[in-house]
């Protein structure tokens, strides 16, 4: 194969698509929309996980009794150290409660240290290390400090799995939908508006002219997702980087996803698109075709996740990045042996 | 190499159980202008879409500038240029854009393909217009684009698929002054038409297909094989008495009236017609003129296609 003569047919393609600006428009709408969406959720995010926990109050304990190991029910505490106790249904005023699980409990100006509580009131509690069930527990002047359901806490949390997981799985479903709105048009496009003929009489063979499409959509739709990638981290980074003291992104993970993993699923994109527009005999088909070869490559990301076998990880996408490279080169042998000249001139109407 | 630019033989063609081209043979010499002429549906552009390499045949082999079409494809491309029945350009691209894009794809030299590009859209004239999007050109300006895209690469034969359908009599006669120019700077040309004008006054041979080639060979060559030779004569005075007269001639085969005039079959009218001058004037005839009857490539082709093959 003469890669030139691939690259003249790229070319050609190019300069189409720039005198076409509806292309794109179309293009370049999911990159600037998905850097807004990751700008507006990850700094507000950033900003709450970044929230200091406000100090604790002195409470002025005056510990007059001491129970350990006990359980106590329907019981007002005032004044008591608990520990490694039980207490249901009662009350707990200005005591000091450690390593013990509360039920049904009012507690007041009491310090509360690796407790679990379920069906709670706390009023001017200090809560440290401790599980609570956020339904049943009400919280009113408390401070929270490592804790299981504590909120920055949470927040960071949030932060990891919007920045490392549901962002970047937006550029791959970018990578595998973004294709769609030219590699369908490749072929049919040539068919519809009769450039074909002359095309395929010229003396480029099968594997020139296929390349010269892959070509054609690859490197656009690729400038166009590493552009708003580094648009975003340098906005994301902008913004968060003072409130949270590092680098949010990009770490190991995005750089495999946007450098290894997003061009594979782009590449395996565009043969699924180039082998369905060399099959149907018209644009909309295609497209229509297209938009369901998306799902099977997304699919991926959701199953591993929900069924546990892989979160989004440098190991789970060297492993997807394996199994897309054997997919992409059984697509390439069927687009060379399935690449049917005749067809493609004669049956389509 | 073969010395032959186009060679078909036995060419034939299935599309599912249709038969839409069965065993056509024919030799296209260098220099040449071939017109496959034939009514809608008889074949020519299946013929023309095999010769080009865009259609395997069914049967049959064809070379192409001495490659063969089924096994050297790419070769046989490279010698050829197509203007297909539909222009085919690239609407959002400027002439000069479309032309460059198939010069690089054959091979031209940069330093040569700008040069070549002006040169052509210079003689076609449009060359003011390079640098127009195709989507702005009229059918004619549009076709004219599409021939200068099959010449970029100064390709070695050129195939024309009804070249001036559904163009005005002005562009159509642009084309056909071009294709007149090609000819006389010695190109080969496969012109496909049914258009009968331009067939006989672009070619110097003509096969009529109708799905089989029922006919091969120059117009001229053509008429003699199928009407014998005779002669009109128009005498001032057409006295039936003078039919004694030509009948007495040796040479004479049959004399009839046709129209006021004397149809005189015979062969060999370049000596004889004097002979019959002479006899008709010694009998008394005023005569206003003596030629040779003359038929038309239409006479030829209704003949053929409504009266099956010439034998």
């Amino acid at each position: 194969m003469r890669l030139a003569k691939a690259w003249i047919v790229a070319r050609k393609d190019f300069s189409e698509f720039r005198a076409n600006k509806q292309i794109i428009a179309t293009l370049a709408m999911m990159p600037i929309l998905m850097t807004i969406f990751s700008v507006v959720i990850a700094v507000p995010l950033a900003s709450l996980a970044a929230q200091e926990p406000p100090p604790e109050p002195d409470l002025h304990l005056n510990l007059l009794i001491f129970y350990d190991h006990v359980g106590l029910e329907d019981t007002t505490l005032s004044g008591a150290w608990v520990n490694h106790s039980t207490v249901l249904n009662g009350i707990v005023n200005v005591s000091y409660i450690n390593n013990s699980t509360l039920t049904n409990v009012i507690a007041q100006g009491s310090l509360l240290d690796n407790v679990t509580i379920t069906n709670g009131i706390l009023i001017g509690c200090v809560l440290r290390n401790s599980k609570y069930n956020q339904n049943s527990t009400v919280m009113i002047d408390t401070v929270v400090s490592g804790t299981t359901s504590g909120p920055s806490e949470l927040y960071q949390t949030l932060l990891d799995l919007m920045t490392h997981s549901f962002l970047l799985y937006f550029f791959f479903i970018m990578a595998a939908a973004m294709p769609t709105t030219i590699a369908s048009y490749s072929f049919v496009g040539e068919k519809s508006n009769k450039t074909l003929e002359p095309l395929l009489s010229t003396p480029l063979t099968d594997g020139e002219l296929l390349f010269g499409k892959y070509i054609a959509v690859f490197l656009p739709v690729m400038s166009l997702i590493l552009l708003a990638f580094a648009i975003m981290t340098v906005l994301i980074d902008f913004f968060t980087a003072p409130l949270l003291g590092y680098i949010l992104i990009p770490d190991a993970t995005w750089l495999v996803g946007v450098f290894v993993l997003t061009p594979i699923i782009c590449i395996v994109g565009i043969a699924m698109n180039v082998y369905i527009s060399s099959k149907v005999n018209d644009v909309r088909t295609a497209q229509q075709y297209s938009a369901l070869i998306v799902l099977p490559i997304m699919l991926v990301f959701v199953i591993g996740p929900v069924t546990g076998l892989g979160s989004i990880t440098v190991g789970f996408m060297s492993i997807i990045a394996m199994v897309f490279l054997g997919v992409l080169a059984i697509l390439v042998w069927l687009n060379l042996k399935t690449f049917n000249r005749e067809g493609i001139l004669t049956s389509w109407k | 190499m073969s010395g032959l630019a186009i060679q078909a033989r036995g060419l034939t063609r299935l599309f599912g159980t249709k038969l839409a081209v069965q065993d056509v043979s024919f030799d296209v010499a260098w220099g040449q202008v071939f017109a496959l002429l034939g009514p809608n549906g008889a074949g020519k552009t299946t013929t023309m879409r095999m010769l080009c390499t865009l259609l395997r045949p069914t049967a049959g082999t064809a070379e192409v500038g001495g490659f063969d079409v089924a096994t050297q494809p790419i070769k046989a491309r490279e010698q050829l240029g197509l203007l297909p029945e539909n222009p085919g350009l690239y609407e959002s691209l400027s002439a000069e854009r479309n032309l460059r894009f198939y010069g690089e794809i054959y091979g031209v030299p940069p330093s040569k393909l700008q040069g070549r590009i002006e040169e052509i859209l210079k003689t076609l004239e449009i060359y003011d217009r390079r640098g127009d999007k195709i989507a702005k050109f009229s059918k004619g300006m549009r076709q004219k684009i599409a021939i200068a895209r099959a010449l970029v690469h100064e390709p070695r034969i050129l195939f024309l698929d009804e070249p001036t359908a559904s163009l005005d009599p002005e562009a159509s006669k642009v084309v056909r002054d071009f294709i007149l120019q090609l000819k006389a700077k010695g190109g080969t040309i496969l012109l496909n038409t049914h258009n009968l004008y331009e067939a006989q006054r672009l070619s110097d041979r003509v096969g009529i297909l109708n799905t089989r080639l029922v006919a091969f060979g120059s117009p001229h060559d053509l008429a003699d094989r199928m009407w014998s030779r005779s002669t009109e004569v128009t005498l001032k005075v057409p006295d039936a008495k003078f039919i004694t007269a030509i009948k007495a001639l040796g040479f004479v085969k049959d004399v009839r009236r046709e129209d006021g005039r004397f149809i005189v079959s015979m062969d060999d009218p370049e000596n004889n017609n004097p002979r019959l001058a002479e006899a008709l004037v010694r009998a008394g005839a005023e005569v206003v003129s003596i030629k040779e009857r003359e038929h038309s490539l239409e006479d030829i082709y209704l003949k053929l296609i409504r009266g099956g093959e010439t034998g």
